[in-house]
Order: C-alpha cells, then sequence, then structure tokens
C-alpha cells in the first residue's frame, strides 16, 4: 500500500511530498488506512475529532447545507462517518475538469484545514493590490477629501454600490479589454459575480432602480478591479472617482454641450487647482476630445475657453468607443507634442444608451472616471505630494504609574473638548515619552505628576517652545 | 434553417463558417434562431469570436460538468456573451448587498465621520487593506462561524481568496509586515463580507469600523479602547441607558479547567453558542473536545456569574482574570464610563483568538444583537508565523447601531444641501452662467448649475429640492451692466450685485 511517488520523485518521504505528491483530491479519495498513514498523528486524531462533531452534527440537524450536500463536497469527513457517500468523481481526477473544479467558489463546503497552511502565511497584500499603512493613508484620505470637496463645489451627491455585481452588468456587445480582464468567479450559490471593473454600470442600475427626478447629479468613490496577469507589473485594484450628470440631453445648440464638456474641463481644472498645480504645468495638460463628437457639435473649442483661462492644448483624436470619449492627459515631453505619448489622467463622456442595454429606458448620461494611480505618479513626478505628517495635538503621561488612572481622566477631559490627544498607557520613561510626542508631533505635553495632581494640577510643555507651566485641571483646554 | 443562415451571412459574413458544424445539432439551431431575432441592427457588429461560440456550446449542457463547473472562476476565458443575458440586468444590487443613494450615503458618511473623529481625538491612525485576500489568512482551526461562511473562490490565477470577513487578521498582516515602533494605535473603516444562504434574511456584506491597540500589554489599552466606543455612542446620541458593555475575561475562567492550548479556541466557539442552541448541545460538544462532566458543570457555573466579587470568591484572588478585570473597572472609573460597563461572565465572543479581556456592546432593551465586540488578542501574530505581540482592539458594524438609532428615533435629519443654484436667464447666456458659477466656486461656495435651458418655475422647485440659500439669475440686461441678480430663497429678498463683488 505504498503511495504513490510525488512530484520529487519516489525516493523523496517528507510529508509535504507525500502529501502533496498526490494532490488534494486524490489524497483525500484514498481509503482510510492510505490517508492514515500519510497524515502525522496529531492530524488524523484532528480529522477523527472533527468527523465525530460531523456525525453529532447531522445527528442533530442543524448543519447548514442540505445533508446531502454536505457530504458530497465535504471529502474530509466522507470516509470517516458511517453514512458514507460516494465522494463526487469530479474529485478523482482534479485534471479533468481543467485544474480543480472541485474546489472552486462554488463549493459550500468550508474550506481543508491544513496545519501548514496556516504558518504560509505572505505578509504582502494579495499579488496587484495594495495596503494602505498610514503614510499612504492619509495621501489617499486627502486625495478623496479633494474629490468630495470639488463634488461638494458642484452640487454633487455622493452614492455607493457594492464592489460585488452581477457579472451580467459588465458583459456588454463592444468587446472591449474589460471583458476579458473581468475579475469575475462563481459564489457558493453558483451565481456568476465580478468585482466591478468600473462605477459606470451600476450607477446606470441605481439610475434605473431609483426613477429619481432629473437631471440628477451623482458622485462616487469606489474601488475598482480588473484580473491582469502579474508579468505586466500592473495593478489590479485601483480607486475612482465618477462624477456623472444623467438627464442632460446632449442638444445640439452648442451652449449647452459645450457646457457638458466645459464642465469636465473645469471640474478637471478645479481638481488640479485643488492639488496646487502651477499655471504653467496646468497648460500642458490637455484635453482629447473624439474627432467625431466634434463633427457632430460644431463649434465646441471656442466655448470651452469661457471655462479655462489657460487651456493651451487640444489633441483631435479619433478612434471611437461606446462613448464619446473626453480624456484629460499630459504629455511626458515638456512641448506639447500630438504624437508624444501620452497618460491619460481622466477619462469620460456621453454615454446616451448604456441604460437602455441594461433593459431600462435611454436617459442621456455623461460622466467621467478618475483614477488614482496616474494622478498620483504624475504629483510625485512634479514633487508636489503634499507633507501629510501625522499630528496629535497632545500627548497626555502619567509620572508614576499610580497616576494611570488621573491620567485617563486629564485625556478625557480634552477629548470632550475635542483635542486629538494619545494617552501614553504603559509605565515608561520621560525618554521615550518625548521620542514618541516627537514623532507624532504633538504639540503639547500634559504631564500627571504626583504632587501636581494633589493640588488639582498637571504640568503642561509647550513641545515647540519648550515652555512649561502648572495649570489647574478645570482650566485645562 | 436556410433562412437563418442567410440573415446571418448578412450580419456577419464570417460567422456563418463557424456557425455552420453548429447547425448539425438539432439543439442548438433554435437557440442561435432565438439570438437572430433579439439581434438588432446595431452600429457596431457584434463580434463573436470562435472562442465565445465554444463556451456557448458549454453553456448548453449545464448539467453535465456538475454545476457548470467549466465555467468557474478557474477558468480564464471571458464570460459568454448572449443578449438575453444583457437584458435580464436586475436593477437591484446583488443578493444580500445594499446601494448607498444618496440618502443613504449622507448617513453612512455622517457615521464614519463620527468613527474618524473619534480616532482622531484618541490619537489613533487610519489604515485600509485590499478587500480581497488569501484564503489562508482567515482559516483557523476553531470552528468559527466566520470561517463556515467564508466567502471565498478562486482566482483566474487558481489562486484561493477570499472576501474578507473581518479586518483583524489583515491588520495583524501589516504589522508584522511594517515592523513598526510600538505602541501602535491603528484604526480601519472597511467593508467586510460573508456568505450566507439568503434565506435567513441576513446581509452579506456591512461596513466595519476597527480600532485596534498593538503592543501594550497592560488591561489601561483595553479601557482605552472602551473608552472610545463610549466617546462615540455619546457623539452620535446613545447613552449609558441605551446601551452597555458587557466585559469578562478568557483567562483562567477558562483555563483553569485544564484545556489545552490548541482546544481553547474551540471550547470558546462553543461557550459563545451559550443563548443559541440548547445547553444539552453545549456539554456535549464541550464532553467531544475532552473535558470532564465535572468540568463541564464547573464551567458552566462560573459562566453565570454576573458579579465581580462572587468571581473572585470562587476563582479565588490570585491569577490574572480577576486582577485584570478590577483594574479595568478602576480605569473605567476614571476615565468616567462606570455607568457603561458590568461583568458578565458569559461572555466568550466568537472569535478563536481572544485571549484575555473581552467585551461585548448590547443594546439593554434586549432587541438587537451585539453592536460591537472586542477583546485582547496577545497570540495571533503568531500564528501567521510572525513574533507574538501583545494586541487588543475591537470592531464595531454599521448595521446593529443604525438600527439602534432607528429604534431610539435618533436617527439625524441629514439633508442635501447647495449654497447657490445659478441659472442663465438667455439660452445664449449659458456661458456666462458657467462664468458665475466657476467664481463662486473658486470661493469654496456649493454651486448647482443649471445646465439645461429650463422656465424660472422648474428651477425654484429644484432649488427647494435642494435646499439652495441663494439663486444666482444671469439675466441679458444685467450681464451688460456687468451684474448678476441675487435672491435669498428663505426671506425673498431681491437685489443685483456686480459680478466681481459676488460673494
Amino acid at each position: 500500500m505504498e503511495p504513490s511517488p510525488g512530484p520529487l520523485g519516489p525516493n523523496c518521504q517528507t510529508w509535504a511530498d507525500r502529501h502533496f505528491g498526490l494532490g488534494p483530491f486524490r489524497f483525500w479519495s484514498l481509503p482510510k488506512e492510505k490517508r492514515n498513514y500519510l497524515l502525522p498523528s496529531p492530524l488524523s486524531s484532528l480529522a477523527a475529532h472533527c468527523a465525530q462533531r460531523t456525525t453529532e452534527r447531522e445527528h442533530r440537524g442543524t448543519s447548514h447545507f442540505p445533508s446531502g450536500h454536505r457530504h458530497a463536497y465535504d471529502p474530509i469527513f466522507t470516509s470517516y462517518t458511517t453514512t458514507t457517500t460516494q465522494p463526487p468523481s469530479s474529485a478523482q481526477s482534479p485534471t479533468e475538469n481543467g485544474g480543480s473544479s472541485g474546489r472552486s467558489g462554488a463549493l459550500a463546503a468550508p474550506p481543508v484545514v491544513l496545519e501548514e497552511a496556516v504558518q504560509k502565511i505572505d505578509f504582502n497584500p494579495p499579488k496587484g493590490t495594495r495596503d494602505f499603512p498610514p503614510e499612504e493613508m492619509r495621501l489617499r484620505n486627502w486625495l478623496f477629501n479633494n474629490c468630495r470637496e470639488v463634488s461638494r463645489l458642484y452640487g454633487f451627491e455622493e452614492v455607493d454600490f457594492p464592489v460585488l455585481e452581477s457579472e451580467a452588468l459588465f458583459i456588454r456587445k463592444a468587446g472591449e479589454e474589460i471583458r476579458d480582464q473581468l475579475y469575475c468567479f462563481e459564489d457558493h450559490g453558483n451565481r456568476r459575480v465580478a468585482l466591478r471593473p468600473e462605477l459606470t454600470p451600476s450607477l446606470a442600475r441605481l439610475v434605473i432602480q431609483k426613477l429619481v427626478s432629473l437631471p440628477l447629479k451623482w458622485s462616487a468613490v469606489g474601488q475598482c478591479w480588473r484580473y491582469e496577469r502579474m508579468t505586466r507589473g500592473r495593478r489590479r485594484e485601483r480607486y475612482q472617482w465618477n462624477m456623472d450628470i444623467v438627464g442632460v440631453p446632449e442638444v445640439t445648440r452648442i451652449g449647452i454641450t459645450a457646457s457638458d464638456v466645459g464642465f469636465k474641463v473645469s471640474s478637471r481644472k478645479e481638481v488640479l487647482r485643488c492639488y496646487s498645480i502651477s499655471e504653467n504645468l496646468f497648460g500642458k495638460v490637455c484635453i482629447i476630445i473624439d474627432k467625431r463628437y466634434l463633427e457632430e457639435q460644431g463649434k465646441q473649442l471656442l466655448i470651452l475657453n469661457n471655462f479655462s483661462h489657460s487651456l493651451k492644448g487640444l489633441v483631435i483624436r479619433s478612434g471611437f468607443s461606446l462613448m464619446h470619449q473626453l480624456s484629460v492627459a499630459l504629455p511626458t515631453t515638456l512641448g506639447f507634442d500630438r504624437e508624444g505619448k501620452l497618460r491619460a489622467i481622466c477619462d469620460g463622456g456621453r454615454y446616451d444608451h448604456l441604460l437602455s442595454t441594461f433593459g431600462g429606458d435611454d436617459i442621456p448620461a455623461c460622466g467621467f472616471g478618475f483614477g488614482d494611480a496616474v494622478i498620483v505618479e504624475l504629483l510625485k513626478e512634479k514633487g508636489i505630494i503634499p507633507e501629510l505628517s501625522v499630528q496629535v495635538e497632545n500627548i497626555v503621561c502619567a509620572l508614576d504609574h499610580d497616576l494611570q488612572g488621573a491620567a485617563a481622566k486629564v485625556a478625557t477631559l480634552l477629548r470632550d473638548k475635542g483635542q486629538s490627544v494619545d494617552l501614553v498607557l504603559e509605565n515608561k520613561p520621560l525618554k521615550w515619552v518625548f521620542k514618541r510626542a516627537a514623532r507624532i508631533n504633538a504639540q503639547r505635553l500634559i504631564l500627571v505628576g504626583n504632587t501636581e495632581w494633589q493640588k488639582g494640577m498637571v504640568g503642561v510643555k509647550i513641545l515647540s517652545t519648550g515652555e512649561q507651566y502648572e495649570v489647574k485641571l478645570d482650566e485645562l483646554d
């Protein structure tokens, strides 16, 4: 009853080799005796224990799943329980179904528990995604706050939608790149779902659902996903800021349509202003307008000047997609160059017929999506990433261990007055406290010492000047 | 059949080449004719690549592969393009998820802003992590409900991933990765997911506010966290008479019953179900993890204790649990929230990794589920392969708190509010109106610009709807004088002003 050799050859006898050499499903489909031989003893007793609990649970009838289903897809427990059923044939040959269909998201069973699996945790976020430790989070919040402020200035209302949507929402007929890179899968209920690649379809869905009074001016900031092979080194997720106007039709009269276009231009300008991009830099930003759109609209360019004082570049691009394309991009070369390489900062346009593809009535709509990647790159290149350091107003510290409670009282008092307080929670030397105060850029250090506290007072030190004084607790502010 | 073929030929000459072999099978014919009938003549022709066709073919026999395994997430092929599929779009968000139209979004933002403000007041720094994480991060051995409901799947690269059910493991991962200087006070607000059968009528996603203190082994950390929750409650209008905290400790209370390390988590999970499943079941489960009859009886006795003094009697003065709890209660008094917290030994919570003090926010009227919960988890990082660092934190979901606010009738009135509405009285002045809007926006005022040619009656209606304070009118005569008309909507007062004096 020798196990078949693993990938490392018949002479390798490590546990991992014996286990993984077989592949997970062939392992579990072996008879109990073979499996016990392969498992180290603690795990086999764990398996036995789990099996016993399963029997008990079945007995009770409180399992989540219909029992037949559970047995069929729960390879860990099948052979140990008295009521054995055949494991599904698909489990026998993982290669037949194109790579572990038995463990696809369609399964309702919880994942297999392995001791080693728990210890092989990668500390990095999944490939193509980002963590946001405090420094990055501050930058992101600053960016989003600017987006939200612009939305507010333009009288837009913020909305949001689930990051997981039905896959059908993103399948369109035009064969765009979006479909091939859709991060889709089948959930436990066999429904095709996808992590959204863009926000506009969700917005369209919400508009039809809500039947709101038009025109509608909605903005949203959300994370969007795409599946890309990592060889390209591109990210799989990004945050996107969308602004959409629904219900304002594309009228041929110059003034109205230009205000749509100009609106995007001026809102872009507003955004760039918020980032303190200097005038001459802005001049290098050029607007790419779809040629066909221009032809249909006539003399739009003149009107654009009303909205942006220093619009210096205009690139007419032929090429067309479902949307009339309007992009704002920055040429990488200094001079304005039509042939030059352009990085799209954001893009948008009109999409009057999207709603009907969803089964609703067509409502004229236009909007843009502004990703967080290029703009941050841009700010870095121009060296204008803002200095956003952590900043806490007070750091409160007890000089004696018994005064920890007193320090807490002081902290609460200041917080009730709206001041941010970092409370030193452990018994630490003053040197440590000063270091921490420097790190969090605290303005004041409040010291709670025995003598002062008995008088109902605390010591205050202004960290920038070094000034130090005592103050009564109720006068502290 | 011939008619179908010829119409196919008109629409897409290449298509017929691929389609012909398929017509040999009778089942496919009706499908394609159906497709054609609904196929509108579109400027953009439908590009049906051969690959798409073959996946259409496989879609014909979904039963063969045991539930469309051919279309599982493991495949890299793009999904099939079908006219019918596109038109059957459900306008509702996916089952168990929520949309946030403007009204709901305002409430959510208000809630989150309060969370962020409390984090700021306590000197915490905000962080974030991906909503999609490796499944391995959430696999724990203790049989928690959270694992059974994991929203996991396999991505295109055959990696097992999951939509996170909670934020703490991601935080632990980030802490190990960053090796930052301690103590660390981090807060996060993020969406968490679980897969539940919809018969239960529960949501599959929720937003959760987490606050964690890493690197402080003392009870002061738990006290600080409790205090922050109390601050939050006060900010949103909840009082000590509405909610409270039940506090207990997992140390000694559970440890003294000779439960081995690796089964400790499991025992806690079982105990957590005390009010959800019959006592006999609990006893059975405890027996199966190796506890003796006596131990079980004693444990259940201890769990029913509601006062700290009684606990001390039963457990004895020595041991950390009682000492920790006493210190917590004394700090609570100093922080100023004693009236909010009480000891209750039955609180263990359903997460395996809590090791010390645990607490749970509850609704005093007993109608709602736990509002929030947290505790100390000193050994989580080692399960991930890092060094153990003492840590504690809490998670606060957005569902129950909103329900609570609704019950108490204290959901805030948050209406939309735009300061100005700018409108051109003549169609040619649209550009001028835009100029006025830009001017006001540059001064930091919010402006709703009327983008179309609309009658004044409509404009007034809209102004009322968005609660605008002022209506700015751009009319011909005024504009020629370099002026605009301003109407204060609350008073009805109306006057003209020079454009450069407008503010």
